[in-house]
């Protein structure tokens, strides 16, 4: 059964007193897109890093747990997080164009997709794109950062992960593309009974999108509390 | 008065010659033309890919245009070699050297100690920033150190690219009253890229529409809100309201490689047949609208003649 669950989970950097996040307890299930907001430094991207295990435990004093499918991510080494990623998430990053390589086009990592050419085409143009032929030319420093957050949406999407996690993915798109985002994310929801975890400071676009909302304040997170009429549900 | 700043006619097209681009012309920008007047405030808002960071690279001079012409009412650079336009950057995380102090940041531009402080209470920044590290300031202090020093450098024009959107909303706030304060205190002209349509209304005088690279509607913001006359800056600016289903975004958005036609023909629910091939401009009170077919009741034609320019 997918699941992602925390459990006392806290996070402070080495030798430093304050606690970044405190106690961390939620259950995420499968078939929901949760969101969640709070102000700037209150931990969001550091949350997501914890749930995917890429902090570096040099300087970061991780405890509690983070099972993902009953494993628990931070008992794994390097190695088995690395598997347990590549197998179930994907994640979109805050930096779109900082995410990709800039010494390849986007031809090398729509070559790394098990999709048929006309799928990814037609994913690309409903989120007003050009499409792969155009595109697959092009540096990631020659799009623009809006673009750039689109092709990396649909990168994620097209692997098809059974937990997708997005950060901030309107940060860079107009009030109408953000929309088709929320339009396409509940799309992939439905079709593949995933979790979604989103991360953003856009409160309309989360209120679109959202199951559940949480505020993330202090290094507290409050209770998941459900939306009203989301999704048709 | 002479605008401050005129663009004519302006075209960009990567150029070709360049080893890493090769067969990819495509035009970002063309036929714009607009003026900005002294001490305004413009917004630039357009879909995401539409040109509007390149067309802001082209006001600075970071890239040169293809074709056509801008013309400024003052010097770029002073003789001292420090530019009167200046830009916050979008991205916080690299607009400050990680391991310099604030100090030696604005020590680049002034090392009057008098100068710096008038800045630093302006901005609301604490003395114990400057011996701060780049790596020590949080995402906000960032933005805030680096519009310091931008400050130092007294431009006429200030240009920043969204800078709200990895803001929470008191921020976002904050910022919006701080560059009201910089307009009206320091008369400096600011040029702003933004997505939040909410903070344009009370932000900005002026608003440029951008589209596939073409201006569709530009004028004084308020009587935009009120009417927008162009079919896609009513989409735009409404979108917020309702949930928008994806017929809204049928048929694709290739950019018209050249052509002078209507970048926004295939998904216009107005569109004539003749705006595939040219689109007409039309000068209405206090704004330019680039269409063929505008909505009903705009500004100038008689219906509601209330609205006029500031």
């Amino acid at each position: 059964m997918l699941n992602v669950k925390l459990k006392n989970v806290s996070l402070i950097i080495n030798n430093k007193p304050k606690e970044i996040l405190s106690n961390l307890d939620f259950n995420l299930s499968k078939n929901n897109i949760y969101t969640i907001i709070g102000k700037n430094g209150a931990g969001k991207t550091t949350l997501l890093n914890t749930i995917i295990g890429i902090l570096d435990e040099k300087f970061y004093l991780i405890s509690g747990f983070v099972k993902i499918q009953n494993i628990n991510i931070l008992d794994l080494d390097e190695k088995g997080r690395r598997i347990l990623r590549k197998k179930l998430i994907r994640i979109v990053l805050q930096d779109a164009i900082g995410s990709f390589d800039p010494l390849k086009t986007f031809q090398y990592y729509f070559n790394l997709l098990k999709c048929e050419q006309s799928v990814l085409d037609n994913l690309l143009k409903s989120f007003q794109l050009q499409g792969s032929q155009k595109l697959s030319k092009l540096y990631p420093y020659e799009v623009s950062g809006g673009m750039a957050q689109r092709i990396s949406i649909c990168l994620a999407i097209l692997a098809k992960p059974q937990i997708l996690i997005l950060d901030e993915p309107t940060s860079a798109l107009d009030v109408p593309i953000a929309n088709l985002v929320s339009l396409k994310i509940k799309e992939y929801i439905k079709s593949t009974n995933s979790i979604i975890l989103i991360v953003t400071q856009d409160l309309k676009f989360a209120d679109k999108v959202s199951d559940y909302i949480a505020t993330l304040q202090n290094g507290k997170l409050q209770e998941f509390r459900k939306l009203k009429n989301t999704n048709g549900k | 008065m002479k605008p401050q700043i005129e663009l004519k006619d302006i075209a960009y097209v990567p150029s070709e010659d360049k080893l890493l681009s090769k067969g990819k012309n495509f035009t970002i920008l063309s036929n714009i033309s607009f003026a900005v007047a002294e001490s305004s405030i413009l917004g630039i808002v357009g879909e995401s890919g539409s040109g509007k960071t390149t067309l802001i690279k082209l006001i600075t001079g970071i890239l040169g245009p293809t074709s056509g012409t801008i013309e400024y009412s003052f010097p770029l650079n002073r003789s001292n070699g420090v530019q009167q336009i200046q830009i916050l950057f979008q991205n916080s995380e690299q607009i400050i050297n990680p391991l310099r102090k604030v100090k030696s940041l604005l020590d680049d531009i002034t090392k009057d100690a008098s100068e710096q402080n008038f800045i630093l209470d302006f901005l609301e920044i604490p003395q114990e920033m400057l011996q701060k590290k780049g790596y020590q300031l949080s995402g906000g202090e960032r933005q805030r150190a680096a519009l310091a020093r931008i400050l130092l450098a007294k431009p006429k024009v200030l240009i920043v690219d969204e800078p709200f959107s990895a803001q929470d909303p008191e921020s976002k706030q904050n910022f919006v009253k701080l560059f009201q304060k910089l307009n009206k205190e320091f008369n400096i002209t600011i040029l702003c890229v933004i997505h939040e349509i909410d903070i344009l209304e009370d932000f900005t005088e002026q608003l440029l529409v951008l589209f596939g690279g073409k201006v569709m509607e530009i004028g004084a913001s308020r009587n935009i809100f009120a009417k927008p006359v162009n079919p896609y800056t009513k989409f735009l600016l409404e979108a917020g309201n309702y949930e928008l289903t994806e017929n809204d975004f049928s048929g694709s958005n290739i950019r018209l490689n050249n052509s002078s036609g209507c970048p926004y023909f295939d998904r216009c629910k107005n569109k004539l047949e003749e705006c595939e091939i040219s689109v007409k401009k039309m000068e209405l009170t206090g704004r330019i609208v680039y269409c063929n077919n505008p909505l009903n009741n705009y500004p100038g034609e008689g219906t509601d003649g209330s609205l006029t320019l500031k």
